[in-house]
Parts: structure tokens; sequence; C-alpha cells
């Protein structure tokens, strides 16, 4: 199918990071299945740094791969350049997304910025 | 329809037809997915009218045709020349024509063969789908064409489903809301009751009378392991078996 780049095509066959991680502390979901699009990231963070990262995603191939490649750009980043991600930063290091499939690397920046809200209220809750 | 397009539904057209009769009402059916795979008799089965797309029974593609019964007054489709009776202005397209003709000629004397061999064939594979936990046949189990199924799989969306089966080959199609580029799921396989969560994850496997038993298990094999593979990683999947949200199929 010519509908994705070579890249798209690649993550979604082998997406990067997909499960989960039992003793993530941060975890973020967004979308709902009524839509057809769901992602899930589970972030182990630790000295800021984002140690690890892992997603589940219902959806289609592109918001596969949206969220394999959103895990990448942020894995082994600090936290603090992990809140800049953005959907286009997503699209771009996948070679573009068909202009309606857009909202898929959309979803996985919000799923990215849920995942470290989820983290920092958890930060919160502990110093307190 | 006489044969749902999706689901393969047959509906009853000659009881239709025969209320319209009674209320001489004008009856038309949209057979494009029936010609040359289930026997229609427009006498027989009280049609007026009748469209059909060579493409569907094996004629080239942009010709079709439409029955109208005898002293059924149609308004003209486009005006100018005196082409079908001034109905359709324009030069035939004959050599279309001559094809589709014949390969309607061939379908249609090929259909009891044709029948036996694909009902079997379907009845197989939705057999060997039914397998999978958590799915559901959509539409009628016999009253479908031959060479129709559509299942709906729990937890799984359906382009990445079409996507990692042509890459072995099968070429499927889904009324997911992604496949077909607006919002909302097929609105057929929503009008049988199936709720959006499920509808996503629908398939649609048309099989031709060339199949073979061995290929029709290799397509079972190869959905059943995309299926759990697609679940495997999907949120939707998690929370169905951890009894965070509940099943629907």
């Amino acid at each position: 199918m010519a509908l994705y780049s070579e890249k798209v095509m690649d993550h979604f066959r082998n997406p990067r990071n997909v499960g989960i991680i039992e003793d993530a502390n941060g975890i973020g979901e967004v979308g709902n299945a009524k839509c057809g699009d769901i992602m899930k990231m589970y972030l182990k963070i630790e000295d800021d740094i984002i140690q690890d990262v892992k997603f589940e995603t219902f959806g289609c191939g592109s918001a596969i791969a949206s969220s394999s490649m959103a895990t990448e750009l942020i894995k082994g980043k600090p936290v603090s350049e992990a809140m800049k991600l953005t959907n286009q930063a997503v699209a771009e290091a996948l070679d573009g997304l068909p202009a309606y499939k857009m909202h898929c690397s959309v979803l996985a920046e919000e799923a990215i910025q849920s995942a470290l809200e989820d983290y920092q209220k958890r930060q919160t809750e502990k110093a307190e | 329809m006489t044969a749902n397009n999706e689901i393969g539904t047959i509906q009853p057209i000659r009881e239709l037809g025969a209320i319209c009769r009674k209320h001489g009402v004008l009856f038309h059916t949209d057979a494009v997915q029936a010609i040359g795979h289930i026997p229609i008799d427009v006498e027989a089965d009280n049609i007026d009218m009748l469209s059909a797309s060579a493409h569907k029974f094996h004629g080239p593609k942009g010709v079709g045709f439409l029955y109208v019964k005898k002293g059924i007054a149609l308004t003209n489709l486009i005006e100018g020349g005196a082409q079908e009776r001034g109905k359709r202005a324009g030069t035939e397209n004959v050599p279309g024509i001559a094809a589709m003709t014949a390969a309607m000629k061939e379908a249609v004397a090929a259909i009891p063969e044709n029948t036996a061999h694909l009902t079997e064939m379907r009845d197989r594979l939705i057999a060997g789908l039914s397998e999978i936990p958590h799915s559901a046949l959509n539409g009628d189990a016999k009253k479908r064409l031959p060479g129709n199924v559509n299942f709906c799989f729990e937890g799984i969306e359906g382009e990445s489903l079409l996507l990692l089966l042509d890459d072995r080959g099968i070429q499927a199609s889904s009324g997911s809301a992604c496949t077909s580029g607006s919002l909302d799921p097929s609105h057929v396989i929503l009008a049988i009751g199936r709720v959006h969560d499920v509808a996503h994850g629908s398939l649609r496997l048309t099989i031709g009378e060339e199949i073979t038993a061995a290929e029709v298990d290799e397509i079972i094999q190869s959905v059943k392991e995309v299926v759990t593979y697609l679940r495997g990683f999907s949120p939707v999947w998690r929370d169905l078996m951890s009894g965070k949200r509940e099943f629907i199929l």
C-alpha cells in the first residue's frame, strides 16, 4: 500500500518499545475505542531521565507507527526535553503522514504529555 | 440491494417485489453484488428495474447496465443524441458492452457449480474464524452471498489488520473509520447493531471460485495470528481481559 511512507510501514510492522512497564512511574492513556484509537504510554523515569518507555495502542497503522516513533524520540531524554515533543516532530520523523492521519501523531504527543503529567503528579504527591 | 455489498446479506427480493406490485409501486433493486452470483429472474422476482456492474462478475470495469421493464417511462439521463433510445446520449462503449455480456453469460451459467464450491469454502472460512475468541460473524450465516465473509474482532482496529494481512498476500477490506477516511465506521455494521468500539474491528473477505480449501485454511491461520498479535498490545484488549472493560462479543 502506497498510502504510507516506508518509515511508517517499518514502525508499523516492527514497532519499537511495545508492551508495558510493571513499575512505571508515569502512565498516560488518550483516545477512546468509540473513535477507533487508544494509546497508552508507560514511563520509567529515574534522575529526571526517561530510562524506559513502552506503549500499547489500539488503532490503525499510522497510530501504531506514531506511538512507536514517539517512544523512540523520548527514550533516554530528560523530562524537560520530552515535554517539548510535538506531533509535527513525530510526523516528520516518520517521513510524513497523510493529512487525514495527522491526528495519530497528535494522539502520540498527547499520550506522552499525559504520561509525563502523571509522573509529575506522582512526584508532587510523594514530596507532600 | 438484492445482496448487501459489505455483509452479503440476500434480501427477500421476490417478496418485496410482490408487496410493491400489490400497491402499484415501481420496484428497483441494486443487484450489483448479486448478478452472476445468485439466480435472479426479473419476472418471477417481481423486479421492475435492476442495476448491475460488469466488474462484479469478472467483466471489465466501467461498464454496467440498468434493466427496465417494458412500459416504464424514465426521464432521459443525458440529453442529445438518440443513443439508447434517447435516454443516454453519447456513443455506446460497444467493446465494453460485448465483454460484459460474454462475462455475464459465463458467470450465470456457472452459478450452480460455483455456488456449491463457494458455499462450502465460505462456511469453512466462517467456521475457522469463529474459533477466534470474542469475534462475531456479521450478517446472516446462510442467507448471504456464497463468496462473502464479514467478521468483527473485539479489541483491534480494522486497518492495522488489513495492512498485516496484505503483507501475507491476503487482500481484504474493513469497515473501520480509518479505511473509509471518515470518522464513523461502516454504516452497515452499525445498522446491524454493532457498537462503534466493535465496528472499528470489522473485516470483509470476498472469496472467488478458484479458491481451494488449503487457501481457506491459510487465511484462517493468518487472521488468527494477526488478530492475536494485534490484541497482544491493544490497551482495549488488556482492559477486556482484566475485567476493566466488558466484552461486547
